[in-house]
Formats: C-alpha cells, structure tokens, sequence
C-alpha cells in the first residue's frame, strides 16, 4: 500500500513538471562574508591564509580581468588573467608557494584600472 | 766678618736644603683594565737627614673611580719599625679645598695651613679622605709607608672624561718627637691617575652595513676582540675555536647598536647572511652577472690576450667563482649554471653557501687592505663605524657594497676605452657608470583549453638576455612544456625541477637580442582542477640585461 501511494505521488510530479516553462539563471550563491555591496570589487574570505583562500571578485561587466598578488615592495609576484561574467565570482587565491610575508591582492581591468584591492597575510 | 760669614752661611744653608724630606705617592701599574685591583703606594724619602718618629698625612681619592680595597702599613715590614703605632680615619665626600697661595706639593705647609684653619675641607660627593699616622719610639726609616688597594671602576657611569689625578696628597709633616724638631716636608709626586684604562664602557656604538638589498635584516654579524685573532698569510682572522665577543643580525635598515664595547677596545667583526629559506640569496647571481662575466672573459686581443677590464677591482674576486684567481670562460659557465637552476661551484654566493668580503668604508675595495680593514677601534670621537659588505657572484653589486674609495677603482678603466670586440659596442662591465634601466613587461597566467598558461610578452628589442626564476605550485600544476619565439638565433635556456623553472635567454656575445612579442609561453597541466590561477606561479626574479651590460628591472604591467 505504501509503495502504490510513492508510486501514484511520482506520475502525478512528473506530468506536473512536464507543462511547466521556466528560464534557467546562473546564479552565484556568494557566502555572508564575501558580500560585496557596490557593483565591482574584490573580497577576501580571510586575510590570514594557510594554502588558499577564497576571494570574490565582482565584475562590472562580463570579460577579461587582471588580479594581481603583490608583495611589500609593491612588486607584482603572480597576475592571473580571468574571463568571467558580470557580477560575483568565488575565485581562490593560492599562496602555498609564496614566502611567508603580506601581500596585496588586486583587481584590475585589462587596462590597468583598479577595481578594488584587500591585504592578507600567510598564516606561519 | 764673622757675622757675614755666618749669614753667608745661614743663607746657604736655606737654599740648599729648603726640604728635609719629601711624601710621594707611587703608582707604576700598567695595562689597567676596569675592575683590576691596583696600588699606590705612600713613600717618604730624606733629603736632609731627616730623622721622623712621627708621620702623618691626608690623601683624597675619587670615589667615582675607585673603591678602596685595603690598607697595608709596608712601614711595618721594613725591618725597624715593626712594632711602630699606626692609624687610618675615613672621611666620605671630603675634598681638600685649599684656601691659601701654598703650592700643592709643599705639604707641610699645608698642613700648617690647615693646622691653624685657613684651609680646609668641604663637602665632594666623588671624593673620601684617609688620614694616616705613623709613630714610632724610634726614627722611621725612609721607604714605602702604607699601601692602599683601590678597584678602578668604569668612569662611564661617571662625569670623569679620565682617570687623571684621582689619588690625591693634601697635607703631611714628620716630626722627630724626641727633640720635637719638625721637618719642611714636600711632595715630588702629590697626585697620581692612570693614563689609559682598558674596559672602559663606550657607551652606545653603532655598526652600519651598507648594503644596498632589502634585505639586510638578514645579514649578521660576528665581533671579536683583537686579542682573539690572528694574523694568517697577511690576513687578520679569528682564532681557531674563538667564540665571539658579539653576535647578532643587522636590522633593516643594516646597523646594529651595542653598548657592550669598550672605550680604545680594538675589535674584529665579520660580517655574512643568511637566506633565511626565502631563497634570496639564490637571486644574488643573476644574468646580467653572467653576462658581465662572459663580456670580461671574452675580450681578447688579435694575440689571445685579455683585454678585460673591470671597473673595480673587487669585481675580479666577485667574478672569480671557481676561486682560481682568474676570471675566465670556465667562471662565466659557472654564472651561467646558476642562473639555469644548477650549482656547480660552491664559491657563487646561493642560499646554500656563500662568500663574503667586507671591511671599513675607508679602504672597502682595496686590494691592499684585503678587500677591506676588519678591525676597528672604539674612541671617544668614533662611536659609528660603516662597512662594505659584497658576494661573491655580485658582479653587478645588485647586492654589494660599490667601494667609495677611489683606491678600489681599475687604474685602466674608463666607460669610453672599453670596446666589445665582438660588437664595437661600449662594453661597460661596471655598475656606478652604468645605471639599471626598467622596462614595462606582460607577464600573467590563464586557463586555456584546461590548461594553464603563462605568458611573458617583451616590448623592446634590445635586451641580449632575460632571466626569469618562477616557483609554482606543483601541488596543483604540472610543468609540460615551454614554446620559445625569442628569435631564431638566439640561445634559450630552461630547466624544470620539483617546483621551479629557470627560463631565459642570453647571447654572451652581445650581438643578437631577443624578440619582441611573447618570446616564452609556458604550459601546464592541471592536475587538480582550478578556476582561477591567482598566486598559483610566482615569479622571483625577472630581469634582462642590455648588450653594455646595463641591467634592466622589468616593471611587471
């Protein structure tokens, strides 16, 4: 009896779902602390990092973007060139093979111009 | 007459014995140190058969640069006197203040003075008063009186710039009790001090190294005290086993304070680094280095002779990593071994290993001084002592001290005379003459087809060689390959091992440069699957060189 009823429960879902019309909206579910609130810029989840740590960079608009790991001398160590689509994107930032120091992480466009930048620190 | 003779007489008499006796205080101790126990002795002396039963005096010593020790009455070992009564009362923070015109070393008539109250004593903190009486039912036999130990103290932590006049006669009379005739007493030797006292504290000293990295916090010091080295072949060196007076790292900014040096203290200091696992050190040596090197090997005249010439002359010792007192091609293959990855030789200055020169700036760079003086002295008025520092490897002095004095400089060298033979280029195996040039360059990594690839794009085309150290994450990557579009005739190197890839160019012969465009593309694979490259290639060293050697620093855009 209890089987019939799963049975009969399934159909009915099935030929529900079959008359509905939907569009599909790729849509980033973006954690409480990598929230940024303007339309561009860079979050990091942490600013002490062990390993990786994630990062959202929220673009003003889809296409290829700079983020960039600079160290205290402002010297660029590591550039990572992204395409993406506007909006947020959780990226990482890797650091294991960085000296154990404070770097920056920026964002920029193609160009060169910033869109926002955060400061972490590698956990010794 | 006979009065005039008796007058003439009496006159004599006066003239040539104006003192019977004499009190002199006797210090002879040498090489002091602070802390040592000296002596001074009080000595009495005839001059006109003086014959004393009774002796008294006050002497003053400074507080702030002795402490009294003990007092030993020598009078009663000479032999005579040594059942004699004898007497010492202290007065602490008593100095003699002697009101009257007579002169410090007439004793007795300052004691006549004092007796009857037109001199005197007044409050000294610094300063203590012992009184000593000696008196003996027979005549005391002239010689050493009392003895009187003091410790010297460090006058560092006191308002004395010396240890002059620091034992001080205020007053003696000896008296023959029997006939109660009292002599004219004077001093020889009123005052006594220490010329030099070793061990005497500095204060604050400060050693600066001047090197010109950023990373100077990393570099050490050793410091011996000269009577722990010793001279070797003409060169000064720590003993074998000695262990340091000092030790310790710069900060960074170079310089090192200590308080622990002693005033005229001559001491030895070494000065190396370490890498500290950051790998820096392994970019001390780099392809402008190697390519300097080649240039000097190579220039040869029709006969095969070198024509050569370095701008300093600590640059044939930087560049002689083989150590065997050459510059020549088998040292620029070294350089060029390196900056490909590999250590050959031990002597090209890596986090491994290292060798350093350095000495005071005043002769840092001369070959007469070794390079550079180690031994320095602390003074009064030289408080602050600045040192070159240089690697062996630093060719170009990207991590070394450039000497000042003019001393160091090739008699041979001018920028103008040096000729690349191959080229008929300026060929400028210098650094002072010749400062570094910054280009703009693109460098960055992205996923391409599920792969990740970095990318090095040049904008000018007149480097004759490139250097590029990357450290990536092998974790996640995977080297698989580098495509060279460098030029067709241009010689690319590169080596991959563990986590690091060397990759570059260099034409020795300064003839040829590398290509604009993207003359290196690296690839690999993922082995864990990634969205995003940020941090995962990093690049330690990035640099190129221009055919007359000018190093460029390439700006990453």
């Amino acid at each position: 009896m209890k089987k019939l009823l799963l049975f009969t429960l399934s159909l009915l879902v099935l030929s529900c779902a079959k008359d509905l019309d939907y569009d599909v909206v790729e849509y980033t579910i973006v954690p409480e602390k990598l929230v940024i609130a303007e339309d561009a810029g860079l979050r990091l989840a942490s600013n002490i990092v062990h390993g990786n740590v994630d990062i959202n960079v929220k673009l003003p608009s889809a296409g290829t973007y700079r983020i960039r790991v600079l160290d205290l001398t402002n010297r660029i160590v590591s550039q990572d060139k992204i395409q993406a689509p506007k909006g947020d994107n959780i990226l990482k930032v890797y650091v294991s093979t960085l000296p154990d120091q404070s770097y920056t992480v920026e964002l920029l466009t193609l160009e060169g111009a910033s869109l926002g930048r955060d400061v972490f620190a590698i956990q010794q | 007459m006979r009065k005039l003779l008796t007058l003439l007489i009496t006159l004599i008499g006066l003239s040539a014995f104006s003192q019977d006796a004499y009190l002199d205080l006797v210090f002879t101790g040498t090489n002091v140190s602070v802390g040592d126990e000296i002596s001074v002795f009080v000595k009495s002396t005839d001059s006109n058969s003086a014959t004393p039963s009774l002796i008294q005096f006050d002497l003053e010593y400074n507080n702030a640069l002795l402490t009294k020790v003990s007092t030993t009455y020598s009078v009663l070992s000479n032999g005579t006197n040594s059942t004699a009564q004898t007497a010492n009362s202290s007065f602490a923070s008593y100095q003699w203040s002697d009101g009257s015109a007579v002169a410090a070393a007439q004793l007795s008539d300052l004691y006549a003075g004092w007796n009857s109250n037109s001199a005197g004593y007044s409050s000294a903190n610094d300063w203590n008063v012992e009184r000593f009486t000696i008196q003996d039912g027979q005549d005391i036999v002239h010689g050493n009186l009392v003895e009187i130990k003091f410790t010297v103290k460090d006058r560092s932590s006191s308002t004395y710039s010396d240890y002059s006049n620091m034992v001080k006669l205020n007053w003696g009379r000896m008296v023959d009790n029997s006939d109660n005739t009292n002599y004219d007493v004077d001093s020889q030797t009123d005052a006594v001090g220490i010329s030099a006292v070793a061990g005497v504290n500095a204060g604050a000293v400060t050693i600066n190294v001047q090197s010109p990295h950023s990373n100077k916090d990393k570099m050490q010091y050793k410091i011996y005290d000269v009577s722990q080295t010793e001279t070797v072949n003409g060169i000064v060196q720590p003993k074998s086993g000695e262990n340091p007076l000092l030790s310790g790292d710069f900060d960074n900014s170079g310089a090192f304070q200590t308080s622990t040096l002693s005033l005229n203290g001559q001491y030895y200091i070494d000065i190396d680094a370490t890498d500290g696992g950051s790998g820096w050190m392994d970019n001390i040596a780099t392809v402008t280095d190697a390519y300097k090197a080649f240039q000097y090997a190579i220039a040869t005249d029709i006969n095969g002779g070198s024509t050569g010439i370095f701008e300093y002359d600590l640059q044939k010792v930087l560049g002689d990593v083989t150590a065997d007192g050459n510059v020549t091609i088998d040292d620029s293959f070294e350089f060029l071994a390196h900056i490909n990855g590999y250590t050959v030789s031990s002597d090209i200055s890596t986090a491994n290993a290292s060798t350093h020169y350095n000495g005071l700036m005043s002769d840092y760079g001369l070959e007469d001084s070794n390079w550079g003086t180690k031994l320095f002295t602390v003074t009064e008025t030289a408080k602050t002592f600045n040192f070159g520092h240089a690697f062996r490897g630093d060719l170009d002095f990207s991590h070394s001290t450039e000497p000042t004095n003019a001393g160091g400089k090739n008699d041979n060298f001018t920028v103008s005379s040096i000729i690349n033979p191959n080229t008929g280029k300026n060929m400028v195996i210098s650094n002072s003459s010749q400062p570094d040039e910054i280009y703009s360059l693109d460098i960055a990594s992205s996923i391409v087809d599920g792969k990740v690839e970095l990318n090095i794009n040049l904008g000018k085309e007149d480097l004759v060689g490139t250097q590029f150290n990357i450290v990536y994450d092998n974790s996640i990557l995977e080297f698989e390959s580098i495509t060279y579009d460098s030029g067709n005739d241009m010689t690319n190197f590169s080596r991959s091992k563990d986590n690091k890839l060397w990759i570059g160019s260099l034409d020795y012969n300064g003839e040829k440069t590398i290509k604009t465009g993207t003359p290196y593309k690296v690839v690999f694979n993922m082995i864990t699957p990634v969205n995003n490259t940020a941090g995962l290639i990093n690049y330690t060293v990035t640099e190129g060189v221009k055919a007359n050697g000018t190093k460029v620093n390439f700006n990453i855009q």
